[in-house]
């Protein structure tokens, strides 16, 4: 691969520049701080991994994608100028990186253009059939007398927290549509902001939203089976 | 979607569209008096509320792995490597 790779320019809206503290980490890199380096490691390599594996058919294949994006960030280091921030620099040669290898597995891939697609269609977070009709006499369109949701305050924490509710909650979330799936994994697993995930996705707030309310929506939904079996 | 054919009120099919929007603080003044004013003479609502705050933290709650060891080293190696290279660096030889 040469060194003049796009996905290391930094295009798009820049939501944040480089920071003080990503410009002193460049230059700790620039001059060989294998610490620096070290740290960058530590805060990023499991997220890019799970973002990866959104786009490409294994965890093995999204490590390589992962160390991929590593050399990438390192070859590109020369060329970074600190318009973007250095973490949202290097989620989006990640997300370039896991695109195409996803494409030459022949996966879907979750383009921003599928993101409209995936917009236009209308998508009710709750099935219409648990409220009343809007004709009702008098609670049109509040939730039915018998499929009103129940309170999981009596669910001990242990349980929300436990390996098969954790099972129920990767199931759900797997089969989200490719948009919904990384916005909600980078906002409600990674803990990203907003702005840091509209700059990496190339989405506006809106769509964003948007995006995540449906994604929120399901796994709530896909809880609310599994606790109302138990 | 129609409201309430009398007043300014939220319909409970509405409100939970507006979830989102809500715990984001993305709903206009207007908008989140409403629905705020929904779920205090609404128990099912304020029940789904919770429930989503409840999803939300059962998802916090997934990001709990690190990279191995074995991986660190090998990855800190790629760092090494690069090092090694000449100024004006060629790219490494990535196997594929």
């Amino acid at each position: 691969m040469t060194t003049t790779e796009p996905e290391t320019q930094e295009t798009g809206p820049a939501r944040a520049s480089a920071s003080a503290n990503d410009l002193r980490l460049l230059g700790a890199l620039r001059s060989g701080d294998e610490v620096a380096f070290a740290w960058l490691l530590d805060q990023y390599h499991t997220s890019l991994v799970r973002l990866a594996m959104i786009y490409v058919s294994s965890q093995a294949v999204a490590e390589e994608v992962a160390q991929e994006t590593w050399i990438g960030v390192l070859q590109g280091l020369d060329r970074f100028e600190g318009r973007s921030s250095l973490k949202t620099w290097i989620f989006r040669i990640l997300t370039n990186r896991a695109k195409t290898r996803g494409q030459r597995e022949a996966r879907s891939v979750p383009f921003s253009d599928l993101a409209t697609a995936e917009l236009e269609a209308d998508e009710p977070s709750v099935d219409p059939s648990r409220f009343n009709p809007s004709d009702h006499p008098q609670w049109p369109e509040h939730w039915g007398s018998t499929d009103a949701p129940q309170s999981w305050d009596a669910i001990p924490e242990q349980q929300f927290l436990s390996q098969e509710t954790r099972a129920c909650v990767l199931k759900a979330i797997a089969v989200l549509p490719p948009s919904q799936r990384e916005v909600m994994t980078l906002r409600d697993i990674e803990g990203w902001s907003s702005a840091e995930v509209c700059g990496v996705l190339g989405l506006s707030e809106a769509n964003q939203r948007v995006l995540l309310h449906r994604a929120r929506s399901k796994v709530r939904q896909a809880l609310e089976t599994y606790f109302g079996e138990g | 979607m129609t409201s309430h054919l009398n007043t300014n009120r939220l319909t409970c099919k509405e409100a939970v569209e507006l979830v989102t929007d809500y715990l984001e603080a993305a709903l206009l003044p207007e908008m989140e008096a409403r629905f705020k004013q929904h779920l205090q003479t609404c128990p099912d609502c304020t029940i789904y509320v919770d429930q989503m705050r409840q999803t939300l933290h059962t998802l916090r709650q997934l990001n709990a792995e690190t990279t191995s060891g074995e991986a660190q080293q090998e990855l800190l190696q790629l760092f090494r490597d690069w090092q090694k290279q000449p100024p004006g660096r060629q790219s490494l030889v990535i196997t594929e």
